[in-house]
């Protein structure tokens, strides 16, 4: 079986940080309150979508920064019981929180702080229901999540949930060992970064500068 | 009431001779911390780590932290017992089962420290029907249990020679493994740290080296505070000038580990950049209490350790616990310290899971110390503590740690 | 703040960025290239069909956000476990934003207003103490109240209340039918006036706001948005704008406030608050100057070469100088023929005035005595106005520099120039004047009516097919629209216009005026004199909290309605698609009632689908082929035909001259007031101050901060603002101030502070922002009273208003700021 390596292109001159990308993944997999498996950042002051530089020379970018689903993952390695691991087939870092049992090395192994989180008790929802797909796995205490590159979603055969409902028309999706892919050919034409380069993990998200 | 009562049962045993009600007080008195660290631990797993100072971008504590410390106690504890044996010294024989002893003790707390700061501890099953042989964690894992073996045999075998079974030579043999073990398991405990580029305070080839000279630190400390103890309560006699060995030993070991942390700062200074952020956050940043404790306090016991006029028994003890206490202050500025400085800081959603103070902007919980304990994590640390003081005069109090004439 | 904090943070934020390596080429990505993999790579597929046992259903969010975006409603067991992005029938119009996202929560709000609430007896209005009653008792108590209060005060003593929570039609409509039928007043809202009247008496009036369509951006080679925060407030057209950038276009945002926008801009101007106008005029001084005015559009299709009498303002007519005016066609909405009589201009060469149609190369600048009339070209006038304002004058009003000035009028001259208003210039008093100042800016180097070239907040096509009149089938209304603005006074003196006017009783529907509207203080104190305050929401509200009795309704998914569309130009149907909550009722459902208690049941459609079917199916939706039946199936169909939108194109406007009207020739009131109007002020764009926000106020040395609210991104007015998923991100009521400000008035980041005039107060938390011009500061606005430790933002600011807008003046407000002292 060919493998792939799926991931994600943000492109940062067209994301305005809203956050949209961030709600929908949060509704779609059911993050329990508290919970943010993709934020968006603000490269610029200490508070969301605030500048640095003085008034009036400034400037602010936007970040969305979840999984950077590596292809050299550092969660991986460490994870003693193998509750987190790779897809062979698509290089997707997944997560078994049946397995999991909560040591937390794999949040102190990842370099892209915050993109893993652990649920500190019991997940709650005030609203009283389950949001999003039902497909997706129940959430449970005591043991560390992340974004999933919507697995769930990929075994039907469809794109994440977060990429499609940018209203910037920021995310790309795709197969980055497709040349032909578009994420491949995004990269191949724009100029673009890797998140912490020099950390050797070799993140399958990429980002258009 | 039930101290009382279990102290006078305790001092109808035979036993009992040595330290008599005292040591029955102690052992109560730690078997009522324990059960109150147990039922604090019951309360954490029900209630949720969100209890504990511990959140997403601090993701360790105060357990990991005395985790850290308890390895480099117990590793020390055994260096130092089979170290004169191994290589054949004199004079030391009497004071190494006590120390091994202190070493178990120690072990068995570090890995309680590592159970009770697992999420799912009833999943503990899975580590060796799932292993990950890469992990770090999987490693120290398994060193720690060789380890914890190897020293309950190393005692038994001690006993065993002492009662004059088994032979001196076999003895040395199970030294040198134990020695072999002692150093690794630090070692690999460091390489938990050690291995993860994603924080820059840890990343570095020195923590291992590192971490065993602070376990020979504190290690020897803890053993020399518990030799002066027990001669103090008539449970071993040890010849002064062996405890003033000891001492220089720990002279030089403080002034190795010093000598290490000067290596590291220098390196990581040198070059500026990032590398000064760490130099800054220990020297003048919201962990330096904790490194001029250690520093200073090293400095002291050194000075103590080779001023021979300095070197009375008071003053041992207050060099030794310096020593400790500094050990523990480097436990602390390494864990804290790896999660001070994240990679990733700028501005964005914050929520009660993501930092311990997560009231402010992100800058603002860096700006002191990103993790502080909570109440139940010092409770439960206590309760662990307890345990280990159990364990401890249980130890004294039942088995033959006193030394024997085969003992030197 | 920023890198230079020795902390941590900005180390660690320097160190970041320097290690964060953009690689450029084709290298970057290891083993990219297997060719046979080409043959295996599986494309995903977009969409958010439905996952097991899950039922999907297509809806519009429908806040006034302009965004009316459809939605994928998810129901699974019965409930709405997700809203996702439903399609358009073209792609560029699919749209979706994090607040449409949380509906889920939205609906399920355990704080969502369960069933009918009165205020318990002997307890103070606001003192949130309520008793549940029955439907039954809460339709008799209001329509009894309501005929009792007609009864004793006349009709117009009960007022339909309501703004703009919800864009769909049938609310509005339903209880417009209800509230024609007594004869009762309108509270009109004063919102959003000031740029439609600005823009509408240059250009014509064609619906609220006018311009060329979103996806026409890419054309223009310089974008200006003026006070438009469209990254926040209209996410929905960013992209558009995104590929206008990526196609070249240059990006000029003017705004006081380093939004995101102007993150992305080529070139930010930090304007002065509520100067927008001088800039524009010294703009226009430069354009004059430099002479790249469009002269054959300004002498073809605005009123520039039109001759302005100086006795009375107006243009000089051919009938003024004897030439009878002919008849024309017969007008249809009349009956009677129109009456032709052409405004006269001069033509070169020759002295004698001729008529403005058909006159070839008319003078632009002159001033001329005909018979005895003393006349200018209206051209003549507005350079006299923009004359006054050379860069270096208007450096000091609006706080540009002058080289930055002739910098924007070289921009505005190249074409083709889209400019963008948006709702900040026009929340000052002096509003209407930056708007008609623009669209004169605009017309003088002839950027209209082509792609790439227009002046308008936005482009708001609403369907013309509905049949509007529906409501008022049988009669509208003789009551008065009352503005918020004059509400107090009239509450107070029972008297409006100089006669007697009891207002005594009032229903709030789509509003939340206590939150929303200027001067909150003015109306609680005004409000005792109101015997009765109803309000349906589903939302407890500042308004719902103060009010008597409170209605719990049905939310958008839980109700029939229809979208005439708003940005995209499409008619959208929203079915039920669950079951209404609790016992919340849909408001159609509620006017039927309260019509049938009242007597008044043949006044009311008796059904939303015959409401639906009178509404939807009329002549003019037979020539767009949309018919209800159709619309119920398709879920949304399609009315535009041009694509893009080109507004006025070939430079016809729909004013009386079919020219553009930057001399207004007969300026009028906005509304019902009983202010006077500067009529000589209003015939041209011109530079005043701000009521309030000003250094010359004298209240400005106690009071030296301008307020400005922004739309944050995470509600929509006070919509969402108990959303548990939003309030994570954007957790309580901040202000926004400068740091160098801030330590000058000892205000540490994140600290509770006061800001307050002598109207009233709001405490909220201090964010610092270098984004915020010193001498402002930002609130995000609409959070609830409750939600802040004392006061409201809305307690600041005032009720004035120029009658040319009856338009409220949101950021025309002064104030202090100092820490809270906690009480
Ligand atoms: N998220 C969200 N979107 C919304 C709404 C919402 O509540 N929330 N409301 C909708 C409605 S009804 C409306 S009317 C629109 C309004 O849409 P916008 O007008 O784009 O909305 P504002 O955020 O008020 O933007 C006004 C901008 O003008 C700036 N400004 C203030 N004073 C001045 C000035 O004197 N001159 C200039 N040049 N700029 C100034 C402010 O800093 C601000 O950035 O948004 C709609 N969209
Ligand atoms: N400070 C400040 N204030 C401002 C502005 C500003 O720039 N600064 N902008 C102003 C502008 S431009 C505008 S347009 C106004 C908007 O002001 P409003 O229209 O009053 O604002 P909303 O919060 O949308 O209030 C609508 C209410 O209607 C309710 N609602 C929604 N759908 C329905 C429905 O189907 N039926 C019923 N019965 N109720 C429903 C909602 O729950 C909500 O409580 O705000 C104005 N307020
Ligand atoms: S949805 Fe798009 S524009 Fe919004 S934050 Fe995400 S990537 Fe950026
Ligand atoms: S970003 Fe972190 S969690 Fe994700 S794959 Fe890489 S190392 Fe693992
Ligand atoms: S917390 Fe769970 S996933 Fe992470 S390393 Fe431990 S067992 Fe693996
Ligand atoms: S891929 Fe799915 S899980 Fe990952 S950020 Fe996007 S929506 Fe969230
Ligand atoms: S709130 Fe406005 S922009 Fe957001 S989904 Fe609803 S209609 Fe669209
Ligand atoms: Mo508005």
């Amino acid at each position: 079986m060919a493998t792939q390596r799926l991931g994600m292109i943000v492109d940062t001159k067209r994301c305005v940080g809203c956050s949209t990308c961030a709600m929908m993944c949060k509704s779609e997999n059911n993050e329990p309150e508290g919970i943010w498996w993709n934020r968006v950042l603000t490269i610029g002051g200490e508070h969301l979508t605030t500048p640095s530089g003085t008034y009036p020379n400034l400037t602010m970018e936007n970040l969305t920064v979840s999984c950077q689903h590596c292809n050299n993952p550092a969660c991986v390695k460490v994870c003693p019981v193998g509750a987190t691991y790779k897809d062979e087939e698509t290089g997707v870092v997944r997560q078994d929180y049946d397995k999991c049992i909560g040591c937390r090395m794999c949040m102190s192994a990842c370099p892209y702080t915050g993109v893993r989180s652990f649920n500190w008790e019991e997940p709650k929802y005030p609203i009283g229901i389950d949001t999003g797909d039902a497909d997706v796995p129940k959430h449970q205490k005591h043991v560390v999540e992340k974004c999933t590159m919507c697995w769930h979603r990929l075994a039907k055969g469809l794109q994440p949930a977060c990429i499609e409902v940018c209203p910037g028309r920021a995310r790309h999706f795709g197969d980055f060992n497709d040349p032909d892919s578009e994420v491949s050919r995004l990269i191949r034409e724009r100029e673009h970064m890797q998140l912490l380069p020099e950390m050797g993990t070799n993140p399958s998200v990429y980002y258009l500068v | 009431m039930s101290e009382t009562t279990q102290a006078a049962q305790a001092a109808k045993t035979p036993a009992a001779k040595f330290g008599g009600r005292g040591i029955n007080i102690g052992i109560a008195a730690a078997a009522v911390v324990t059960v109150i660290g147990l039922v604090l631990w019951g309360m954490q797993l029900s209630g949720g780590l969100v209890q504990t100072g511990m959140r997403n971008l601090d993701s360790w504590g105060l357990y990991i932290t005395s985790f850290m410390f308890l390895v480099g106690l117990s590793a020390g504890g055994l260096i130092i017992s089979s170290v004169p044996r191994a290589f054949g010294m004199k004079g030391f024989g009497g004071i190494s089962k006590v120390a091994v002893w202190t070493s178990i003790c120690c072990t068995v707390l570090a890995i309680g420290f590592v159970v009770i700061d697992l999420g799912q501890p009833l999943r503990l099953w899975e580590l060796f029907a799932y292993s990950n042989l890469g992990s770090p964690l999987m490693w120290d894992i398994i060193v720690l249990s060789t380890y914890l073996i190897m020293s309950i045999i190393y005692l038994w075998a001690t006993v065993r020679y002492e009662n004059g079974k088994g032979s001196e030579k076999a003895l040395r043999v199970i030294s040198v493994v134990a020695l072999v073990t002692a150093v690794l398991v630090h070692s690999v405990t460091a390489w938990i740290f050690g291995l993860q580029q994603a924080h820059e305070f840890w990343h570095t080839a020195l923590l291992a080296p590192w971490f065993v000279s602070s376990a020979l630190v504190c290690g020897v400390a803890l053993v020399l505070v518990v030799i002066i103890a027990l001669r103090r309560a008539g449970y071993m006699a040890l010849a002064q000038e062996n405890v003033v060995k000891m001492v220089k030993l720990l002279g030089t070991f403080v002034c190795v580990d010093l000598y290490f942390f000067v290596c590291d700062l220098l390196t990581s200074a040198f070059p500026g950049g990032s590398g000064t952020e760490v130099v800054n956050m220990l020297v003048a940043g919201p962990l330096a209490p904790f490194f001029w404790v250690e520093v200073v306090g090293c400095a002291i016991t050194a000075v103590i350790a080779f001023v021979p006029k300095l070197r009375t028994n008071p003053l041992i003890v207050v060099g030794s616990l310096l020593a400790i206490v500094g050990i523990f202050c480097k436990r602390v500025q390494l864990l804290v310290g790896g999660f001070q400085i994240p990679n990733i800081d700028y501005a964005g959603v914050m929520t009660p899971y993501t930092v311990t103070d997560a009231t402010g902007s992100l800058t603002n919980a860096y700006r002191g110390m990103v993790y502080w304990p909570q109440p139940i994590e010092f409770g439960i640390v206590l309760g662990v503590f307890g345990f280990g003081a159990l364990l401890l005069l249980l130890g004294f109090k039942y088995l033959s740690l006193k030394p024997t004439e085969k003992s030197h | 703040m920023s890198g230079t904090d020795s902390s941590q943070g900005g180390l660690t934020r320097r160190s970041f960025l320097k290690t964060t390596g953009a690689i450029v080429g084709t290298t970057a990505v290891a083993g990219a290239a297997y060719p046979t993999l080409t043959a295996l790579a599986e494309e995903r597929q977009t969409g958010q069909p439905a996952s097991s046992e899950e039922r999907i259903s297509q809806g519009i969010c429908r806040p006034n956000c302009f965004g009316g975006c459809r939605l994928n409603v998810h129901v699974r067991d019965g409930k709405v476990v997700k809203t996702s992005m439903a399609p358009y029938p073209d792609e560029k119009n699919n749209r979706i934003c994090l607040r449409g996202i949380s509906h889920p929560w939205r609906i399920y709000d355990p704080e969502r207003v369960k069933y009918p609430m009165r205020r318990a007896e002997g307890t103070e209005r606001g003192a949130g103490v309520w008793e549940r009653i029955s439907w039954d008792d809460a339709i008799n108590e209001i329509a009894d109240t309501f005929m009792r209060v007609q009864e004793e005060y006349g009709p117009q003593a009960v007022a339909k209340w309501s703004v703009s929570g919800n864009r769909g039609m049938i609310v509005q409509e339903s209880y417009a039918t209800l509230f024609n039928a007594i004869n009762a007043s309108s509270i009109g809202p004063g919102v959003d006036m000031a740029n439609a009247y600005g823009t509408a008496r240059v250009t014509g009036w064609i619906g609220i706001w006018s311009s060329n369509g979103p996806d026409d951006l890419v054309n223009a080679k310089n974008i200006f948005l003026w006070g438009n925060n469209l990254t926040s407030a209209q996410l929905q057209e960013w992209h558009f704008v995104a590929d206008a950038l990526e196609a070249g276009s240059r990006l000029i945002v003017i705004d006081p406030i380093y939004t995101q926008i102007a993150a992305k801009a080529d070139l930010w101007v930090p304007v002065r608050p509520g100067s927008d106008t001088a800039l524009t005029l010294s703009m226009m001084n430069v354009i004059v100057k430099e002479d790249l005015v469009d002269k054959t559009f300004l002498q073809d299709h605005t009123v520039a070469p039109f001759l302005v009498r100086r006795d009375t303002g107006k243009f000089l007519r051919m009938s003024d100088l004897g030439i009878e005016p002919t008849e024309g066609p017969v007008n249809s909405a009349t009956g009677k023929p129109t009456i032709i009589d052409p405004v006269a201009v001069m033509v070169d060469g020759s002295d004698a005035p001729v008529p403005s149609e058909g006159a070839v190369n008319p003078v632009l600048l002159g001033a001329f005595t005909i018979q005895g009339i003393e006349c200018d070209t209206a051209y003549r006038l507005l350079c006299d106005e923009i004359a006054q304002y050379p860069p270096e004058t208007a450096c000091d009003l609006c706080e540009v520099p002058p080289e930055t000035i002739i910098e924007l009028a070289h921009y505005a001259a190249d074409g083709p120039v889209t400019h963008r208003c948006g709702w900040g210039s026009q929340a000052y008093d002096n509003g209407v004047h930056t708007a008609h100042a623009g669209a004169t800016l605009a017309g003088l180097v002839g950027q209209y009516g082509f792609p790439g070239a227009s002046y308008g907040p936005v482009n708001l096509g609403v369907y013309p097919g509905f049949n509007t009149k529906l409501s008022s089938a049988a009669g509208a209304s003789t009551s008065k629209t009352v503005s918020i603005m004059d509400l107090p006074e009239v509450l107070n003196t029972g008297k409006f216009l100089g006669k007697e006017y009891p207002i005594k009783a009032a229903f709030v529907l789509e509003g939340n005026p206590l939150s929303t509207a200027t001067n909150t203080n003015a109306l609680l104190d005004a409000l005792p004199n109101l015997e009765f305050l109803v309000t349906a929401d589903s939302a407890m509200t500042d308004t719902a909290r103060y009010s008597d009795l409170v209605l719990p309704i049905a939310q958008w998914f839980e109700c029939e309605d229809v979208f005439g569309g708003r940005q995209a130009n499409y008619v959208v149907h929203n079915p039920k698609i669950i079951d209404p909550l609790y016992e919340s009722k849909p408001d159609s459902e509620i006017v039927r009632l309260l019509a049938d208690k009242m007597g008044l049941s043949d006044k009311v459609f008796q059904s939303d689908e015959e409401w639906m079917r009178a509404y939807i199916d009329t002549p003019a939706g037979e020539k767009f082929g949309i018919t209800y039946d159709k619309l119920k199936e398709a879920g949304v169909l399609g009315w535009h035909s041009s694509d893009p939108v080109i507004r006025w194109e070939g430079g016809v406007f729909t004013t009386p001259s079919k020219r553009l009207e930057f001399y207004v020739e007969t300026p009028t009131l906005a509304g019902a007031t009983a202010k006077k109007l500067d009529v000589e002020r209003e015939h041209l764009p011109r530079f005043f101050p701000p009521a309030e926000a000003w250094p010359e106020n004298e209240k400005y040395s106690e009071y030296p901060f301008t307020l400005l609210s922004e739309r944050s991104m995470y509600m929509v007015h006070s919509q969402w603002f108990g959303t548990g998923w939003l309030r994570e991100l954007d957790p309580e009521p901040t202000v926004k101030i400068n740091p160098a400000q801030a330590l000058e008035k000892g205000i540490d980041d994140g600290a509770y502070v006061e800001c307050y005039n002598d109207r009233g107060r709001c405490v909220a938390r201090a964010v610092y922002s270098e984004a915020i011009k010193p001498g402002t500061l930002v609130y995000p606005k609409n959070w609830q009273r409750h939600q802040h430790k004392a006061g409201s933002w809305s307690e600041l600011s005032s009720s004035i208003y120029d009658p040319a807008a009856v338009n409220q003046s949101f950021m025309d407000v002064l104030c202090d700021v100092k820490v809270w002292d906690g009480e």
